[in-house]
């Protein structure tokens, strides 16, 4: 049977990998994906096929796949119908058996309200015109393992009430959409992701996000203070980790609703070795580092890292205000140790989650990010730009 | 308490402000500082001293010096080595007096030595003369610790006067990296067989890395948390000491909240924190050693008390010494 899987956000951090993962794929025959009209459409189409392209080759993809399945279709999540032209759009209800929304935005520092716009909003009409969908056999929403915000203990795969506090307005519009998409009446399957932070094989990053920041300030002995309770932990994936886990979930049909949670779990990182891990390679690699020169962050109570943030906001220095900018997207989660519940996706998965070997991850997404000074390059530039 | 030949302690400690001060008002209208009041009021600093023409450095490093001597009991022609300590390379000159004779191209004018100046100012004829210089505000720090290896390594030489003047050019900016910045001068003398601040250890940790602070100030800032934890846990661990083992530490003149959360970071309790005198800013060399006269004039703690001293300098240098009272 001919299957369509439709992707929104396919530009974002997850997309080209997902997309090359989705072309692989025997059970689907193509892949629309919804890019923001606007100008510079072709350029953005030709970047986007060359960075799926790039993403094959560098996961070492032996299957013969097919770039010409791509279908790349002019929309725009914010809009209702996604902005698609009728003619568009009436075609797509009636091919679409997946649709993915990815679409997200994760930036934390910006405003409550389009946070909502985008990921509350956003999930809306991507759910309304999955109701169009005819032949449609799941809505698969991308969230994050964050929305459990201020929880601590394990974390269940299920639709839970509102946590007592969020660490950010993020994580309140992620809680958000997830109601909105429960509440549907469709064949929903939500997927809680976890960190990812680059490619296993290259350590590849398609956009770098917080954590890549917080690395950055790292490398330049910028982060003085880690905040920490004894037994916080890391939950990292490797991004292969959940593309893998989503292009396999697109051809397993729901039955109402699902929650997922492709997460490190019981296998998340404690702290002080994610730290020491970093900080071995940096001492291995990188400038300032092998000297000796530059002191690991200290690893510190809540209490003191508070006292740290309201020096700098005394300060009004704008560098550290950046630096804990960045930071604050995970720094919180530390003070709230907890364990993702990884049962529902390990089922679907047939087994144990392919977690990588996270120091080598970690390695590696650190060589890359220097390699690319930490900046987005488009897949046509050549490397080192 | 009985002194052994072979203890080193600090028999004199003075530390010498200059009596002119503005507040921070005063220095906002100057343009010497560039935070605002508010946010440096918040770090703890209300004033910074100044040194002018009515208190030029000169008196200040005699009255530090006189003031030291005076605190050990000594003569002048008791102190056997003089070692002089600025951070900044034009305090090692002497500015005393006009310049005098022929100085063809002004290349004299660089061997007036502040140190020399000073032993003949106080008549110091038996004393050695030395300088030391480029630890930003941890060289009073590095003065003591050459004075301790000279006595040590010297048994005929008892007492050590180390002198630390640093005095921030008219009209420069009393601002640096969020301290307020204070001219001072201190005196410390080290002595043979002193029962008194005896020296039980002392650790650094240099960091080159660093050497340039217009071009890494924010590195710095980053790197002093860290790096200060490691030095005061490296000399403990040295000692065989535990940080609730600590009786006092003697703060700097460095913003407040800094000392609050190094605190924290070291596991040393907030209340064995001493700075028992108003805020006089940060004062590149005398910091530790104002706090550290006004604890002995107080006379508050325990024989046997360990006191910890930390200094960060730029260059970048951590120091940490540990003496017991």
């Amino acid at each position: 049977m001919s299957r369509t899987v439709l992707i929104t956000g396919a530009s974002g951090a997850l997309g080209p990998p997902l997309l090359a993962e989705l072309l692989q794929s025997d059970g689907i025959d193509r892949v629309a994906v919804l890019l923001r009209r606007g100008p510079r459409w072709d350029r953005r189409v030709e970047e986007l096929r060359a960075s799926v392209a790039q993403m094959a080759a560098d996961a070492g993809h032996q299957r013969p796949w097919r770039l010409d399945r791509l279908m790349c279709v002019a929309g725009d999540v914010g809009r209702r119908d996604l902005g698609l032209e009728v003619r568009e759009g009436a075609r797509l209800a009636k091919d679409v058996h997946v649709l993915i929304h990815a679409a997200a935005n994760t930036r934390f520092s910006t405003s409550a309200r389009d946070l909502h716009n985008v990921n509350v909003e956003g999930t809306r009409h991507a759910l309304a015109f999955a109701r169009l969908c005819r032949v449609l056999e799941q809505f698969v929403l991308v969230s994050t393992t964050c929305v459990a915000g201020t929880r601590t203990g394990v974390i269940a795969e299920r639709l839970e009430d509102e946590p007592d506090a969020f660490v950010n307005a993020y994580e309140r519009s992620k809680w958000e959409a997830e109601r909105l998409a429960a509440a549907a009446d469709l064949p929903v399957r939500i997927v809680r992701l976890s960190t990812c932070i680059g490619g296993e094989r290259t350590g590849y990053v398609h956009r770098f996000g917080a954590i890549h920041q917080s690395l950055r300030w790292l490398i330049r002995g910028l982060v003085p203070m880690v905040p920490a309770v004894d037994d916080s932990k890391v939950d990292l994936i490797a991004t292969d980790v959940a593309v893998r886990w989503i292009a396999r979930a697109a051809e397993r049909a729901v039955d109402g609703l699902e929650v997922c949670q492709v997460a490190a779990g019981q296998q998340a990182i404690p702290l002080h070795d994610l730290v020491e891990c970093a900080v071995a390679h940096l001492r291995r690699t990188r400038p300032g580092w092998t000297s000796g020169q530059i002191e690991a962050p200290a690893i510190v109570d809540a209490a003191t890292f508070r006292l740290f943030e309201r020096s700098v906001a005394q300060s009004g220095d704008v560098l550290f205000a950046r630096v804990l900018e960045a930071a604050g997207s995970f720094f919180p989660a530390l003070l709230y140790p907890k364990v993702y519940q990884t049962i529902r996706a390990e089922a679907l998965w047939g087994g144990p989650l392919p977690l990588s070997d996270w120091r080598s991850t970690v390695g590696k997404v650190i060589d890359f990010g220097c390699s690319r000074q930490w900046r987005r390059r488009r897949a046509m530039e050549p490397a080192g730009v | 308490m009985t002194s052994h030949p072979e203890d080193v302690g600090l028999s004199g400690v003075a530390g010498i402000l200059p009596p002119r001060h503005q507040d921070l008002t005063e220095l906002t209208a100057s343009g010497l500082v560039s935070s605002s009041p508010a946010a440096l009021s918040a770090f703890g600093f209300e004033r910074a001293h100044l040194c002018d023409a009515t208190y030029p450095p000169s008196e200040m490093a005699l009255d530090a010096a006189r003031a030291a001597m005076s605190d050990a009991g000594l003569q002048p022609h008791e102190v056997d080595v003089l070692v002089w300590a600025s951070a900044r390379p034009e305090n090692h000159l002497c500015a005393a007096g006009p310049a005098t004779g022929t100085d063809a191209g002004g290349v004299m004018q660089g061997f007036r030595y502040s140190s020399a100046w000073l032993q003949n100012a106080l008549d110091l004829h038996n004393a050695e003369v030395m300088a030391v210089g480029q630890q930003g505000c941890t060289t009073m720090f590095a003065a003591l610790r050459v004075a301790r290896a000279i006595l040590l390594a010297e048994p005929g030489r008892e007492h050590a006067l180390c002198v630390g003047v640093d005095v921030l050019p008219a009209g420069a900016p009393r601002e640096i990296l969020y301290n307020v910045v204070s001219d001072a001068a201190c005196g410390v003398v080290v002595s043979r067989g002193c029962a008194t601040e005896k020296w039980l250890g002392y650790s650094q940790l240099s960091r080159g890395y660093y050497w340039d602070p217009a071009a890494c100030g924010p590195e710095i800032v980053a790197a002093y948390f860290p790096t200060a934890k490691g030095v005061i846990e490296q000399l403990l661990a040295e000692q065989g000491l535990r940080p609730g083992d600590i009786d006092v530490v003697v703060a700097t003149g460095v913003n407040r909240p800094s000392w609050d959360i190094l605190l924290r970071l070291v596991g040393i309790p907030e209340d064995r924190l001493f700075r028992g005198l108003p805020s006089f800013g940060h004062t590149i060399t005398s910091d530790s050693f104002l706090y550290l006269e006004e604890l002995r004039r107080l006379g508050q703690i325990e024989r046997g008390s360990r006191v910890l001293l930390f200094t960060y300098g730029f260059g970048s240098s951590w120091c940490s010494l540990l003496l017991e009272h």
